[in-house]
């Protein structure tokens, strides 16, 4: 395993256990809710006002699919480019990766599916984080990816 | 729990005794790791395949692994697949996953010379070391299609039947 590096910037979110990376050019502004969105009659998909408006959340597990019950601790919002520009995805963390140098490297063929989000990991102080893309993960948890 | 020193031999082709008679047949005796993969059901792997049993590791679980993919464990300076052979056996997830309480990590080489590659199964209790000699081989069992792909022979220890993995075929089975 021979890491090549790669410099940018990168959004981290985190879901659980689950740390993704994606570039930063496809995450949305970070924005940050009071109080817990209310659940609508579609499972796994809640809502919440935002700075006026009424906003479609989901929160995801650490296997990427929606939560029917909103997670204590989901206060961020970030929209995710390439797909649903109304939705939003509540996280437990969202980092800024400003000139990031990072050396990520492929999963392992055992780990590999063509439906599967995620391309490589990234070693990061301390920290596993999964590559990924925002139109793959859209696909994915929005079950496309099935 | 490392086992540098004795994956330093080739132990799966031991005979009894050096310097018996050639015309006295010999008991072959091989050592084997002895893994519970699922409650009461056992594999066997050749000793110098396996490279460390780990108590506990961390794992990160992959969004869109198969689903006999437990997860990434850490192993030396990077990652190793964590998998479960009960499930991918059985071709289901387990309805009980397999703890990552044992873990047993495994090496392989894809081709002759190649570097050594690393992955990672469940074990459900500890690993053992066992003797196991010729006549002890026995007929794979039939409840998974997948045992003549994966395992090179079979033997019945202490009335179980256990079939002997080929680490790197189980994972080259894995990147059909």
């Amino acid at each position: 395993m021979s890491p090549g590096r790669v410099r940018g910037n990168f959004v981290l979110l985190r879901a659980g256990a689950l740390r993704l990376l994606l570039p930063h050019e496809e995450v949305g502004a970070a924005e940050y809710i009071e109080g817990v969105p209310a659940a609508t009659a579609q499972p796994g998909r809640f809502e919440h006002e935002v700075l006026g408006e009424r906003r479609a959340i989901v929160a995801l597990s650490d296997r990427l699919r929606g939560l029917e019950n909103f997670p204590p601790g989901r206060f961020v919002l970030t929209r995710l480019h390439g797909g649903d520009a109304a939705l939003s995805f509540a996280w437990d963390e969202v980092r800024v990766l400003i000139d990031a140098q990072l050396a990520p490297r492929p999963l392992p063929p055992a780990l590999r599916s063509l439906q599967g989000p995620v391309d490589g990991y990234v070693q990061l102080r301390g920290e596993l984080l999964l590559c990924a893309t925002a139109p793959r993960v859209l696909a994915y948890a929005l079950g496309a990816g099935e | 729990m490392r086992w540098a020193r004795e994956n330093e031999v080739d132990q799966t082709d031991l005979t009894a005794t050096a310097g018996e008679p050639a015309d006295v047949p010999v008991k072959r005796r091989a050592a084997a790791r002895l893994l519970e993969y699922r409650r009461g059901g056992f594999v066997a792997f050749a000793p110098h395949t396996t490279m460390a049993l780990v108590d506990s590791p961390p794992v990160v679980p992959v969004p869109g692994a198969p689903y006999y993919c437990v997860g990434l464990i850490p192993w030396q300076e990077g990652q190793v697949p964590l998998l479960d052979l009960n499930a991918l056996l059985r071709a289901w997830p387990d309805a009980e996953p397999a703890p990552a309480g044992h873990v047993l990590v495994l090496a392989w080489q894809g081709a002759p010379g190649a570097p050594l590659e690393y992955g990672a199964v469940c074990a459900r209790s500890l690993v053992q070391m066992i003797e196991v000699g010729d006549d002890q081989a026995c007929e794979l069992p039939t409840d998974s299609d997948l045992w003549p792909s994966i395992a090179s022979s079979c033997f019945e220890h202490q009335g179980q039947v256990v079939p002997v993995v080929d680490t790197a075929r189980l994972f080259a089975e894995l990147q059909r």
